[in-house]
């Protein structure tokens, strides 16, 4: 589904982000990217999003070379991806429902459509009772599921989180995750930048570790492994 | 284009106005000055081409005689000039008659020249040459001007000149004054576009992620240029059209109400009004269109 061959990428102001960086990851997989900051997640999850473009080597997305992707078409290409930030990223202005349904009112879905889907999938992450709060009313934890229900509501094949646990505490961290396993239980597949010790460890899945833009270990039920 | 889509777009628009009400204002205030500019030179500029073509289509020559001119001259003047091509009528209007006509003319004011007579009528003999076409206006006046004693020629070439460049000189000037206020106008209204894209930073990158396509963005910033151009049109519309109604009555009511000759009179007000709405609501429509397709190019990068 995801393939990244030889891939390397030099930033404008000659940082190299990435170098010779190799992975596949399945369908219906849930990886971690873990590293240190600075190692070269955020970037991987920004290629895959094509917010910037890869200066060596092949990504491949469910079977479409990366490159090949014209810049008008990039936001269609984005709209196979859920993602989720550290910074929650809601509009502060639209309730829980509304910021739900903003992602749908994008892509132009019916009326209709969004009043069947953003209840269900605000119910999928345990939101219901607070569909009409503000952002501002709701705790993180709350804030990062309404975020989750956003990034789900159109039904994307990969969900992406860049440390979708950054802000919040240990026990809300873990029910972010628990929800993100749910989620992927169903198809979906997930991958998650971070470098939340715990959340890694807990969870037990796949861990590509990189450091200094290099995949230096790719393990399968496994933890988080500290460099040495 | 779903309607929902387009309700989307224009109550973003709306929005967007609202956020930054004082620029908004500014850009509107601008735009309708530019305009009100445009409107008062073109009312002025319709106005004398009007006058110009009245002049124009009143094909005649005017031959003032020198005083004493005898009557055998007169008629054999007149035979010469009914041989000129393009002469389809010649009038010889006696200073006599032509100061009985001056007095009835002037009515109840007619008092005003009791003290002229036939003997000391100040006025000359004179003909009127009425002209197939306005192209042989210029050709009849040049072989009217050697004709032995003729004392003037008037035509309406001199006049319709000065008039055509009276016009031509205010067409240049407005048009570079407007063209310099149309370009402050979009420069003001692209920065408060601009403003709203800032303040909308966020919104606009979180819709880059789920996808929104660039166009879905635009839109609403498109929408707000549009409306803020189309206030501007609008209020620049109500003042000239105003101030043009108002004169247009006025003038009716007091100046030229002795003076019957339709060319001399303004121009209606649908004239003028409906060619400067045909100009000012595309005109400020594109502004702001422009406008914000300006601010919008360098800021929807994310």
């Amino acid at each position: 589904m995801i393939q990244f061959r030889n891939v390397s990428k030099i930033y404008e102001n000659g940082l190299r982000a990435l170098q010779n960086v190799n992975f596949t990851i399945a369908g219906g997989e849930f990886v971690f990217v873990v590293g240190a900051s600075g190692a070269g997640k955020s970037t991987v999850v920004r290629l895959l999003l094509k917010e910037t473009g890869h200066t060596d080597g092949v990504i491949m997305v469910n079977n479409k070379n990366l490159s090949g992707i014209e810049e008008k078409n990039i936001p269609f290409y984005r709209r196979q991806f859920g993602v989720v930030f550290q910074d929650f990223r809601l509009l502060n202005d639209r309730t829980a429902y509304e910021n739900v349904a903003f992602a749908m009112e994008i892509i132009e879905a019916s009326n209709k459509e969004i009043r069947r889907k953003v209840p269900a999938v605000l119910a999928m992450v345990g939101l219901s009772e607070r569909a009409h709060a503000y952002p501002a009313d709701m705790s993180g934890g709350e804030q990062q599921r309404v975020a989750l229900a956003r990034a789900l509501v159109n039904n994307p094949t990969i969900l992406i989180a860049d440390e979708p646990t950054g802000n919040l505490d240990p026990f809300t961290s873990q029910e972010i995750i628990k929800v993100m396993n749910i989620i992927n239980r169903r198809g979906t597949t997930v991958i998650v930048a971070t470098h939340d010790k715990d959340i890694v460890n807990t969870m037990q899945k796949r861990v590509i570790s990189l450091n200094r833009g290099k995949v230096i270990r790719d393990l399968d039920r496994s933890g988080y492994i500290n460099e040495a | 284009m779903k309607l929902r889509t387009i309700r989307y777009y224009m109550k973003q628009g709306i929005i967007n106005m609202k956020r930054n009400i004082s620029l908004s204002c500014a850009s509107v205030v601008s735009i309708t000055s530019a305009l009100f500019v445009l409107g008062a030179v073109l009312a002025i500029v319709f106005n004398l081409n009007h006058i110009v073509r009245g002049i124009e289509s009143r094909m005649e020559v005017t031959l003032f005689l020198e005083s004493g001119t005898p009557y055998e001259k007169v008629s054999s003047m007149e035979e010469t000039i009914n041989n000129w091509h393009g002469v389809t009528k010649v009038n010889f209007i006696s200073r006599h008659d032509a100061l009985a006509a001056w007095k009835e003319e002037l009515g109840d004011q007619g008092r005003l020249l009791e003290g002229y007579t036939r003997e000391n009528n100040p006025l000359p003999d004179y003909f009127i040459i009425s002209v197939d076409k306005p192209e042989y206006v210029d050709a009849i006046a040049e072989n009217a001007q050697i004709l032995e004693s003729v004392e003037k020629v008037s035509y309406s070439k001199p006049v319709v000149e000065f008039l055509e460049r009276v016009a031509a000189f205010l067409r240049l000037a407005g048009m570079t004054l407007v063209i310099m206020l149309l370009f402050i106008s979009t420069v003001i209204m692209s920065n408060t576009i601009r403003v709203t894209v800032f303040s909308r930073k966020k919104e606009i990158g979180i819709m880059k992620y789920i996808g929104a396509t660039d166009w879905f963005i635009r839109w609403p910033f498109i929408v707000e240029g549009l409306m803020l151009g189309l206030a501007g049109a609008f209020l620049s519309s109500v003042l000239v059209l105003g101030i043009y109604y108002a004169v247009y009555y006025y003038s009716h009511g007091m100046l030229l109400s002795g003076i019957n000759i339709d060319f001399l009179n303004l121009l209606g007000f649908s004239d003028v009004a409906y060619p400067l709405l045909m100009v000012f609501l595309p005109l400020g429509a594109g502004i702001g269109v422009v406008a914000s397709v300006l601010s919008l190019r360098k800021h929807l990068r994310v």
